[in-house]
């Protein structure tokens, strides 16, 4: 517990510092707040371990100067002060882009639930090896711990450490015109007993039963294929 | 003036804090890398092992366990509780380190890391400590809860940084004129004579100097040794083009 929380504050300071308009932020509010050392009645260094309590320790006293100076426009210019801090220090976590709305509590979309409650009452068994499309293959492992999943990589930033059958899937999967026979390859070397594909997503469409695999269940959106001549 | 604007300005933050765990209960980013760690929770809900490094995510998936509640439903509704909290922690820290007379300004920068944290400090990799996405992670408790309060602490019993003090105290060692009259031991003459270069804190920075190399070491060491990794596959992949062209 101990070292999680030691490796989890490193880890948050790395991941925090990856954006360096924060780290520019929180150095500037560093010095500010050495430079003002003497009006203040703590250390400023106390701070370092917090840096967005950092940040809000500069902006008070920052405010408080504002106040001593000219009283009636402290409110304009914190507002002025929040503006600048949320415009310089990353980029608009909600847009259109990347936020869709939840459909359910699991914050999974409703018909992939589907698929998933299909694949783990039609096999009985401890381990479901399943290969996935990238954009939906975490899904499983956060639905139930008995999918065994090719590749959980759901981003891609990592797909050099992934087996090479299990690249060669990705990297076909990834792409809006995939090899289904790579995918098929991969699929039976690695022993995938479910391979869970979306109907629209790929042009023009070679269906995977062309293969090792066949289709025993369709969604309105996806297509589960098994493998053929596996007992289930 | 001041009676109506605190008010208000509690008021205007209640309704930030609200907005943000409605948007976290309602609303999906597709670039998460928080969910991730649910797994190793609906591990120990469905009666697998702990994983060591995931420990908060382990100890969701007793509590999950205990109340009989799938972690992805535990996450989205009664850990939103941690956003709240966040801000309890934020709050602490500003009344250690302001006066009680800066209440409004205090309201106004729970304001701003408020609105930092719609719109602001975020970066793909951010997600995990990000309090919008990823208030559940070990991550973000450590960097938005455990910090806040420990540097709350901190802040209360270091003492402040005012030259004023630093210079009465030279003022008093500089009374002594010389070791030979002082009649003291060299090194707490030296420390007195010499309150910031002296032997100790030279050995002290010689010490961080070489923990700091030894850092440097170690990373520039890992990353070569990915490199090389990388390097290895990438050989291999040649070897077998060159192969299959001849």
């Amino acid at each position: 517990m101990i070292r999680e929380i030691i490796t989890g504050i490193l880890n948050s300071y790395g991941n925090l510092f990856d954006n360096s308009h924060i780290l520019i932020a929180v150095l500037i509010a560093l010095l500010f707040l050495f430079l003002i050392r003497e009006r203040l009645s703590f250390n400023p260094f106390a701070l370092i371990i917090a840096p967005i309590g950092l940040l809000g320790a500069a902006f008070i006293n920052v405010c408080a100067l504002a106040k001593e100076k000219k009283g009636k426009w402290v409110y304009l210019f914190a507002i002025f002060l929040c503006a600048f801090f949320a415009t310089c220090t990353g980029e608009r976590l909600y847009s259109r882009l990347n936020v869709q709305k939840a459909e359910n509590i699991y914050h999974i979309p409703a018909d992939y639930i589907e698929v998933m409650d299909y694949i783990l009452s039609e096999d009985s068994d401890e381990t479901i090896r399943v290969l996935a499309m990238p954009d939906y293959c975490m899904y499983h492992k956060m639905y139930s711990s008995r999918f065994d999943m090719l590749f959980e990589n759901h981003l891609g930033d990592d797909v050099r450490f992934l087996d090479e059958n299990a690249r060669n899937a990705f990297n076909e999967l990834s792409d809006n015109n995939p090899d289904m026979m790579i995918v098929s390859e991969a699929g039976v070397k690695e022993n995938c007993k479910y391979v869970v594909l979306k109907k629209e997503s790929y042009w023009p469409k070679f269906p995977l039963d062309r293969y090792d695999y066949e289709v025993i269940h369709e969604t309105p959106t996806w297509e589960i294929y098994a493998k053929k001549g596996d007992n289930r | 003036m001041k009676k109506i604007t605190i008010p208000l300005l509690n008021i205007v933050l209640i309704i930030l804090i609200a907005l943000q765990v409605y948007a976290a209960y309602s609303l999906i980013d597709t670039r998460s890398y928080a969910y991730d760690g649910i797994k190793y929770a609906v591990r120990v809900y469905e009666g697998g092992s702990f994983n060591i490094n995931a420990m908060v995510m382990s100890i969701i998936g007793i509590i999950c366990r205990l109340i009989s509640m799938h972690p992805l439903v535990f996450v989205n509704t009664i850990a939103l509780v941690m956003i709240p909290l966040s801000y309890l922690a934020y709050n602490y820290l500003f009344n250690k380190i302001s006066t009680e007379d800066s209440k409004d300004i205090k309201a106004l920068a729970l304001i701003m890391l408020c609105i930092i944290n719609y719109y602001g400090y975020y970066s793909g990799n951010l997600s995990g400590c990000c309090l919008l996405t990823g208030y559940f992670t070990g991550y973000s408790i450590c960097l938005n809860v455990i910090a806040p309060i420990g540097a709350g602490i901190l802040a209360a019993r270091l003492k402040p940084l005012r030259d004023k003090e630093i210079d009465e105290s030279l003022k008093q060692i500089k009374k002594i004129d010389n070791y030979e009259e002082s009649n003291e031991d060299l090194e707490e003459w030296d420390m007195k004579k010499h309150p910031i270069v002296n032997a100790r804190n030279l050995a002290i920075a010689l010490g961080i100097v070489v923990v700091i190399m030894l850092a440097s070491v170690f990373v520039l060491n890992s990353k070569i040794n990915s490199l090389y990794d990388a390097t290895v596959n990438l050989q291999n992949q040649l070897n077998e083009y060159t192969n299959g062209d001849n």
